[in-house]
């Protein structure tokens, strides 16, 4: 895989999990990496990184012998994702490659959604989404090269019963970039969602989700509702590692894929070969 | 009862349009009424494009009774609650609901104010939310609805320079097909209507013009409504540059009277032949 060789990277959502797991795979292959993280519990949400997370896989970066500059922020607010930007070109001069991964989930059917299940995982997984990658545009133009990848989701692909929060936000991610898709590709930057099915992370193992996938079964484990989630896609595999989802990051921010823009890249066991488009 | 009444499956029926006094809101409103049915309007408050509220009230009243009216914040899912139980209370039943989105000023993402955005993404997708959250525990208790959520061709690719119009329209889709799929064993239908540059006011507007021109990448000495239906024109296969706000309606209705819930969850284009470079 392709070397990041002096470039810097920021990714939002970092303190653990997928974040996590590209922040030390850029850092390993020769990059600088600038992680945000809210750093803190939404209510409702699957559950979410630490300041102590985020300090971990500060170590785990450093430890690579590169740099690392932590920012506790909520990606909601737009004034605090352009100080995250004017932070990152102060102390390193530069965004090569910006991944904007922070999102988050919460279940539960439409007809009695609580309005909080709607708007934070929306506002996050969404607004969140647009406002971090607004804030980097226009630096990414000036500098006339970049790479941005937004993570969706294959949920993004199709409708998700009791996840309508969830796929409603995905689906807006997908529309978002392919639509700075077309606006950034005369300055020579690209800009592509992942679109995975559930990753072995908090956001997959929690009980709410297990007892969604189980709910048959009083305190469903982890063995209760694999066969349930491998039944969701051909290849009958339950989750993805880490490493599938990051290997599709680092590639997507490659130079050997300089002329893919505006996809959504499917990482899906063939689920997505259920779908028309 | 006479026999048209039998054969009109809209006669007796009662159906919410959220949008209300958008150019389309307004076509879905007469249609309707047309067709037998009673409406309820709801206007996004904030948002009056064009016709006011209380105009768009005074040409669907039916027999002296003006229709229930209310402003309702994008966001205020209680404000529609209570509006629903107003409806039901009024009329004794609720068959239909219709959202149709605000139209937003396009802009590029580099000059996009957060306003711009937030807007963008309330005045459909939070506004969609509101409105489904609302009605759905109603047509769940009754064993019956019909939904249908209007956005712009925005939603079926990406659109530079309406990046904020295509993330709430793709959303939607994205609501309708969950909330399809939720309801899909009750005679409960969500579908939704896309359209391509519908025929209304904001084509008197310079960003409008701009986004239309810069879509095909057309050089023009004067920006104007001219210039922005030329380029529309030369965009759309069938060359003709608009949609009538009329032709969203019917297509809306055609939903709207289908006898069962085997049409849920479907996207139809009024594209003027752009549905035809889609991959599905």
């Amino acid at each position: 895989m392709s070397n990041f060789d002096g470039q810097v990277i920021v990714i939002t959502g970092g303190a653990k999990g997928q974040g996590r797991s590209h922040a030390v795979a850029f850092a390993e292959r020769g990059a600088d990496i600038v992680i945000c993280d809210i750093a803190e519990q939404i209510p409702c949400a699957s559950p979410m990184g630490s300041l102590e997370d985020l300090a971990h896989t500060r170590d785990l970066i450093e430890a690579t012998g590169h740099r690392c500059m932590t920012v506790q922020a909520d990606t909601r607010d737009a004034a605090a994702m352009r100080d995250l930007v004017a932070k990152t070109i102060a102390e390193f001069g530069r965004i090569d490659v910006f991944i904007a991964n922070a999102g988050i989930a919460a279940f539960g059917p439409l007809s009695s959604m609580p309005d909080d299940m709607w708007f934070d995982v929306v506002d996050v997984n969404l607004t969140g989404v647009a406002n971090s990658i607004r804030a980097v545009v226009p630096h990414m133009i000036e500098q006339g090269s970049g790479r941005i990848v937004a993570t969706a989701s294959i949920v993004g692909r199709e409708g998700g019963p009791n996840n309508a929060n969830y796929a409603a936000s995905k689906w807006g991610v997908i529309g978002f970039v392919k639509s700075l898709a077309v606006e950034l590709a005369p300055h020579g930057v690209t800009i592509n969602a992942l679109s995975p099915m559930s990753v072995s992370t908090d956001m997959c193992h929690n009980d709410k989700t297990y007892t969604l996938f189980r709910p048959d079964l009083a305190d469903p484990t982890t063995d209760d509702v694999r066969d349930t989630f491998a039944g969701l896609n051909p290849m009958k595999v339950p989750w993805l590692e880490l490493e599938d989802s990051t290997a599709s990051v680092l590639f997507l921010s490659s130079d050997e894929a300089r002329y893919i823009t505006g996809t959504s890249l499917d990482v899906a066991g063939g689920w997505n070969a259920n779908h028309c488009a | 009862m006479t026999d048209i009444e039998l054969d009109n499956p809209h006669a007796g029926s009662v159906a919410i349009v959220l949008g209300a006094t958008t150019a389309v809101g307004k076509a879905v409103a007469q249609q309707l009424v047309q067709a037998g049915a009673t409406v309820a309007l709801v206007e996004i408050a904030g948002t009056s494009t064009g016709h006011t509220l209380e105009a768009v009230a005074r040409e669907v009243e039916t027999a002296g009774h003006g229709p229930l009216t209310a402003e309702i914040a994008p966001r205020d899912t209680s404000g529609f609650a209570g509006f629903v139980r107003r409806v039901v209370e009024r009329h004794g039943r609720l068959d239909v609901l219709v959202t149709v989105p605000v139209v937003q000023r396009p802009v590029v993402a580099d000059e996009m104010a957060d306003g711009d955005w937030n807007s963008g993404i309330d005045r459909s997708l939070s506004a969609a939310y509101c409105a489904y959250r609302s009605v759905l525990p109603h047509f769940e208790a009754t064993g019956r609805g019909r939904i249908v959520s209007v956005v712009g061709d925005e939603g079926r690719r990406g659109a530079g320079g309406a990046s904020h119009i295509a993330a709430g329209a793709w959303g939607v889709i994205g609501l309708a097909k969950s909330a399809a799929l939720e309801m899909a064993e009750a005679d409960i239908a969500v579908n939704v209507v896309t359209s391509t540059a519908i025929d209304d006011d904001r084509w008197h507007d310079e960003a409008h013009q701009r986004y239309a021109v810069d879509a095909v990448g057309h050089e023009v000495d004067s920006l104007d409504v001219h210039a922005a239906a030329e380029a529309l024109g030369l965009r759309h296969p069938t060359n003709r540059p608009f949609v009538a706000p009329d032709a969203v309606a019917r297509a809306v209705l055609m939903f709207i009277s289908q006898p069962d819930n085997t049409m849920t969850g479907s996207v139809l284009d009024l594209s003027q032949g752009m549905a035809a470079l889609n991959t599905a």
